[in-house]
């Protein structure tokens, strides 16, 4: 299997004192779908962030593709991001613009300033775009408003967005905190299958365990900025998930 | 015991510190009219002499002007029209570099922010009388004025709301990619649009007032109708052009009001 990411002793520290990531090593390779568990605050978002550099890392290496992140430059930096797709938990689309458009902007990372300003998007682009959304149930959602949609549905709408990145990589960021049960099991199934299909990489931040379990490949635990867990999802213990939650245990189950 | 003590004191310093806010609030406010010499009896005096003053010189109203009164309305509102359309479009440009979400450097924040207070703190009154100096008696000196401060009361209001705009949006679209350039335009404007009619549209209506007071420094206009029917002591014109005047701010009122409530 070929890798995809690399990540060597990885830390983050914000204002020079308070630890949000602590010597985190990862290797990422292709088709793996990964869990990523632990309490709130534990460094989750912040591992995620700082893997397309939303958040820039304070020490450490993190490899895309046999590129260095860390070190790439803007264009570069531009052309690594546009290639790793990100679901967000608030599902972070443009409110007042219609659904469409903003799958389309899954596509801006290969477009120059001047095309993207002028939104000059390819007839593939918009036909690709269009049965992405068919493909997510959403084909009567497209001229919608994106505020008009219902969580669940923004939450499609994003992952489609991130699909027409054509990535190598999805980084998704609790994609179903802010979901009910039903609409979350929809998203998940999404997310999954599509990675699954297309043979992308996937990290996903999650926080209920037995969400993690049922679809990933491999589950890796956080606590305190610290990686404690990396291994198939039968190899997590319930005595391990507790250690990992030590302290926020309640956070295993609930769905916020 | 000695908590209640504590509340008590509290309480008590509060209500002295209330005492004391009043009485100075009261000091000043009896210094500024003993200063300017303002005073209640002179003013009930006065009423019945401005009433008359309204009913003989400026009631009824004469008409006989009226057709030459087109050119200066127009000039009055083509001014608002084009001061609000300018200083919308630099004020834009300007609210990009001082809103910290958006400014490409915190240099072009600062240096922005700095020319805008210096403008918003010269009333546009002034600006026109600066200019008249300029450029002479005329409607651009009084369109510059209006440019001016409309720029920099813009540019506030603009920076302002587009820092109200979430972070979420412009964080997805730097995730997959996109340009600076492109951030600005698929995520900033189109939140922005709502408050950018809002706050232009008020603008135009703040322009229009202006304009019309322009003229009393010699920047054209129906000020400058107002300034010279005065000045000759036609009072019954006078009224004339104020009630024309009180009509196009009314209109223009009712339209601004509608095209809100059909875009937001």
């Amino acid at each position: 299997m070929s890798t995809i990411l690399k990540i060597i002793n990885l830390t983050k520290r914000y204002n020079d004192e308070t630890l949000a990531l602590e010597g985190i090593n990862l290797e990422v390779s292709r088709g793996e779908f990964i869990s990523v568990i632990g309490p709130s605050g534990a460094g989750k978002s912040t591992l995620l962030r700082c893997i397309n550099r939303l958040i820039e890392p304070t020490s450490g290496e993190v490899i895309f593709l046999g590129q260095h992140v860390e070190k790439a430059n803007k264009a570069e930096l531009r052309k690594i991001r546009a290639q790793i797709g990100m679901i967000f938990q608030h599902y972070n689309l443009v409110p007042r613009l219609s659904v469409l458009e903003n799958v389309l902007h899954g596509r801006l990372g290969y477009m120059s300033s001047i095309k993207g300003l002028f939104s000059l998007y390819s007839e593939e682009e918009k036909e690709e775009a269009i049965e992405w959304l068919r493909k997510v149930g959403l084909e009567k959602e497209i001229f919608k408003r994106a505020d008009e949609l219902s969580g669940g549905q923004k939450q499609r709408v994003g992952i489609c967005r991130a699909m027409m990145q054509k990535p190598k990589l999805i980084l998704a960021d609790e994609p179903i905190a802010s979901l009910d049960p039903k609409s979350a099991e929809v998203v998940m199934e999404t997310i999954y299958h599509n990675c699954i299909e297309l043979g992308i990489a996937c990290l996903v931040n999650l926080h209920q365990v037995e969400i993690a379990k049922k679809y990933s490949t491999r589950i890796i635990g956080i606590k305190s900025g610290k990686l404690v867990f990396d291994d198939t999802p039968d190899k997590l213990t319930d005595e391990m998930s507790r250690f990992i939650y030590e302290g926020k245990e309640s956070e295993m189950y609930q769905h916020q | 015991m000695s908590h209640k003590k504590v509340t008590m004191d509290l309480k008590e310093q509060k209500k002295i510190k209330r005492y004391f806010s009043l009485i100075f609030f009261l000091l000043i406010v009896g210094l500024a009219m003993w200063y300017v010499d303002f005073n209640f009896i002179e003013l009930a005096k006065s009423i019945p002499v401005f009433l008359g003053f309204i009913f003989t010189d400026f009631l009824p109203p004469n008409f006989s002007d009226v057709k030459k009164y087109v050119g200066p309305v127009l000039d009055t509102i083509f001014v608002a029209v084009i001061a609000t359309c300018v200083s919308s479009f630099l004020a834009m440009i300007l609210a990009i570099f001082m809103a910290s979400n958006t400014t490409p450097h915190p240099v072009f924040r600062i240096v922005c922010r700095g020319i805008v207070s210096f403008l918003r703190s010269i009333p546009f009154l002034l600006w026109a009388a600066l200019l008249v100096v300029v450029f002479g008696v005329g409607v651009l000196p009084g369109l510059l004025g209006l440019i001016l401060y409309g720029t920099a009361f813009l540019a506030r209001v603009y920076a302002e709301s587009v820092e109200e705009i979430g972070s979420e949006c412009t964080e997805a679209i730097e995730a997959v990619g996109a340009t600076y350039v492109h951030q600005l335009k698929h995520a900033i404007i189109p939140q922005f649009i709502p408050s950018f009619f809002s706050w232009t549209l008020f603008m135009f209506e703040i322009n229009l007032r202006g304009s019309a007071i322009l003229g009393i420094v010699g920047a054209g206009g129906i000020g400058s109708l107002i300034k010279g029917t005065m000045d000759l002591f036609q009072y019954s014109k006078t009224s004339t052009v104020i009630m024309i005047l009180i009509t196009m701010i009314l209109v223009v009122e009712y339209i601004t009001t509608r095209i809100r409530e059909r875009i937001i």
